[in-house]
């Protein structure tokens, strides 16, 4: 056998230093500088984001051993799976921080962004999430005092010194869209995230209960809002060098199943979710590259979901729905990515139908959430979950929804599980031989 | 039972000529002196004739919908936004009903200016549909628009998506809410037919983006509607979808300007009448076949099925068949 220099000695010597050097990068990747892996939640502690993958390393060792304790395998070999576990764990751990490393990746520099519709609700919520991540923001409202209300919100939520503009917009009126549009360019320069967020349920209530007032304001602020805004979007970013990204909102309805309750809406959302198939094939005929993309946020904790909303419906927002702020943001972060890579159309979704059965699994844990038997609020008021008491849990349940990875979540329960019955089934071999 | 007697043709074999005129002031003699009642009398079976009303049917499919109706001895409300149009429609249908051999003297033909995007208009469409025929036994919502033109959306005035929007999916969700409030009291109920079109099975439509979203949520509103009526025990009313094709109207017609255009068209455009011919009669065994335990079942009637959608297109690349059908095509 050949060593090349050094013979054996010199071979072993670069050996260990190249292991030396894997397992440096492999600490590296695991934890002690959130900041590069979550370039979006910049933390000022060193420490912080350790707790995970020591937490998961020893937790992942812990269950597996009591699980095998418990089943009365491997007492003479209590150190299996230990070991198993924890190195399960690490591994997900490394994972999941390289996993995420190469996933997230951050425009080089700031958005504009506009957003409809973002007076209140998750309009609102996205704003703040892309001010907080450096990014200028417009937003609109249907009315000159909500603009400034939101305005001076977003100042004292985020920071006083943010780039925030607004412009009152009635989304269903095309000369106030083309208003819009030209007061972006003109304050902002340029638009590089146009999104259409405005929408307008009608309430829950049957359809023929509804008056054609609501009937018609549902269809012109949903389908016709998101027509013309994203004409104007799109009109206004294909003269842009760098082009720019729409995105429109989806909504219950837009799989094409049923809605009961709110037909209205239900339909215009279907016709939202449609349109993301034709326009980018008609994006490809433009010069600039304009991506077109549809964000779904799920069930939010909104005025648009509680209008009308009977004990029935707030059973089941107790188990699915989430508070804006939270599912802004999950959803701010990957908009961000998507612009970055430059992608030309994504759907982005919050609750898919594999954690909607999650949830409901895990039912019995999430009643009362956010109402009480008699159907009573019990969650606090905006201002309280961003500026006051629940500051902190706001911010770790922002924290765990933005860096959401389920699959790499599944597979490592899944290898879990695997190493369990190995070693129950290694055991009970063994003992029958 | 004079009244079901009374639909059976009995003086309008031959002759059609000299029963024009007879038949016309028959007509409008019954409606000064209340339509209501004489057609009322004559509720209609579940075999026919109906009452029917048709949307945006004073050109196109909707026109072609209203002849064959006619020609079946149906009674016929038809509407448009266009007065004028609407009264030369009527007219053309009176003279069809006047020569039909079919033609009952209950039939009544009447026409009516209405823009379906407006509430208050369709609410005086149901209304005037309730007084003229009695009942209404099958409302067609069939007003569609794609402004006409073909092209991006960044291309089309935003007064087009306005009037594309208004026109295919509120004025069918209004069409919807007052044919349900007239029909829902009636002891034989009603059914309503949407119209689908491209994008309603979900696939993309550029060039008419607008257009195929308005058709998309269509095909969801019609689910939506079933299971609310289904909720509110309301089981005698249907929501069923009307699946026409490719027809050669306007509506198509003024898209057809590229070569892949004119090649679908050419394979798979059918004429109005050729699809109406198909429709009507599937259309009119809907009250008898759609019965089903506790309420009505969701019908799905297509002209042109994937089955014979493929079938065409192979014939064309294989046989040649349709070349320059209805477009003439270069090469």
């Amino acid at each position: 056998m050949h060593f090349g220099p050094g013979g054996l000695p010199g071979y072993l010597q670069r050996l260990q230093r190249c292991y030396t050097r894997a397992l440096l990068n492999a600490v590296d990747s695991v934890g002690f500088s959130p900041n590069k892996a979550l370039p979006f939640y910049s933390s000022n502690t060193a420490l912080d984001g350790l707790h995970k993958p020591v937490g998961l390393v020893l937790s992942s060792a812990y269950v597996l051993a009591a699980a095998c304790h418990l089943s009365g395998v491997a007492d003479s070999l209590a150190w299996l799976p230990i070991l198993t576990g924890g190195s399960l764990g690490a591994l997900y751990a490394a994972l999941n921080r390289a996993g995420m490393r190469r996933f997230w990746r951050a425009p080089s520099a700031g958005l504009n962004v506009v957003i409809t519709g973002s007076g209140r609700g998750i309009g609102k919520a996205l704003a703040r999430e892309f001010l907080m991540a450096g990014d200028r923001v417009m937003v609109t409202s249907r009315t000159a005092a909500g603009v400034q209300r939101v305005m001076a919100e977003l100042r004292e939520e985020v920071s006083p010194d943010v780039w925030v503009s607004g412009i009152a917009c009635e989304v269903s009126d095309p000369d106030s869209v083309v208003r819009l549009a030209s007061a972006a360019r003109l304050q902002m320069g340029s638009v590089d995230v146009w999104i259409n967020n405005a929408g307008y349920s009608g309430s829950f209530q049957a359809f023929l209960d509804a008056t054609p007032e609501q009937i018609t304001r549902v269809v012109q602020t949903n389908l016709l809002g998101s027509l013309l805004c994203t004409r104007e979007a799109i009109r206004l970013m294909s003269e842009q060098e760098l082009g720019g990204h729409v995105f429109n909102m989806d909504g219950a309805g837009a799989d094409g199943l049923a809605t009961p309750q709110y037909a209205a809406y239900g339909a215009t959302k279907a016709g939202i979710a449609h349109l993301m198939g034709s326009l980018k094939h008609e994006a490809r005929l433009l010069d600039t590259p304009v991506g077109i993309h549809t964000l779904s946020p799920g069930m939010v904790l909104t005025g648009l979901l509680l209008e009308g909303a009977s004990e029935i419906n707030k059973k089941i927002f107790n188990i699915l729905c989430e508070q804006p702020e939270t599912v802004a943001a999950f959803l701010v972060p990957r908009v961000r990515t998507v612009v970055a890579r430059k992608q030309a159309s994504a759907y982005i979704r919050f609750l898919t139908l594999g954690r909607a059965l999650q949830k409901f699994a895990a039912a019995p844990l999430r009643t009362q959430r956010f109402f009480d038997k008699e159907g009573k609020a019990v969650y606090l008021p905006e201002r309280e979950r961003i500026l006051g008491k629940q500051v902190q849990r706001t911010e770790r349940l922002a924290a765990r929804a933005a860096r959401r990875s389920r699959e790499l979540a599944m597979a490592y329960s899944l290898s879990l599980a695997i190493a369990y019955l190995i070693i129950v089934v290694d055991s009970v071999t063994s003992t029958i031989t | 039972m004079p009244g079901f007697l009374g639909r059976r043709p009995l003086f309008h074999l031959g002759r059609p000529s000299q029963q024009a005129h007879a038949a016309h002031f028959d007509r409008r003699r019954r409606q000064r002196c209340g339509a209501r009642s004489a057609a009322g009398a004559g509720a209609s079976s579940k075999e026919g004739p109906f009452n029917v009303v048709v949307t945006g049917s004073s050109k196109g499919i909707g026109l072609a919908l209203a002849r064959e109706f006619v020609r079946a001895g149906d009674s016929v409300l038809i509407c448009s936004r266009n007065a004028s149009q609407v009264a030369a429609a009527t007219e053309d249908l009176q003279r069809l009903a006047a020569s039909s051999a079919l033609a009952g003297p209950t039939q009544v033909i009447a026409g009516a200016p209405c823009n379906v995007a407006n509430p208050a208009e369709v609410a005086a469409l149901a209304d005037f549909a309730h007084d003229r025929l009695g009942t209404v036994d099958i409302w067609i919502n069939n007003a569609g628009s794609n402004a006409y033109k073909y092209s991006t959306l960044t291309e089309l005035d935003p007064a087009d998506l306005v009037n594309i929007v208004e026109t295919n999916l509120l004025g069918v969700m209004l069409g919807c809410r007052e044919a349900i409030r007239v029909m829902r009291t009636q002891a034989t109920g009603g059914h309503i037919m949407n119209m689908d079109g491209a994008g309603a099975d979900g696939g993309a439509t550029p060039r008419f983006a607008a257009y195929g979203a308005t058709k998309r949520g269509l095909a969801q509103l019609g689910k939506s509607l079933q299971a609310e009526l289904k909720m509110q025990g309301i089981n005698n009313v249907g929501i069923h979808n009307l699946s026409p094709g490719m027809v050669t109207t306007e509506l198509l017609m003024s898209g057809t300007d590229t070569s892949t255009a004119k090649f679908f068209v050419n394979c798979l455009a059918e004429s109005p009448e050729t699809v109406a011919e198909y429709l009507v009669p599937r259309v009119r065994r809907v009250p008898a076949e759609s019965r089903s335990l506790g309420g009505i079942s969701s019908q799905y009637i297509r002209y042109l099925t994937k089955a014979k959608a493929y079938t065409q297109i192979l014939m064309r690349l294989v046989a040649g068949q349709r070349k320059n059908r209805w477009v003439a095509e270069d090469q």
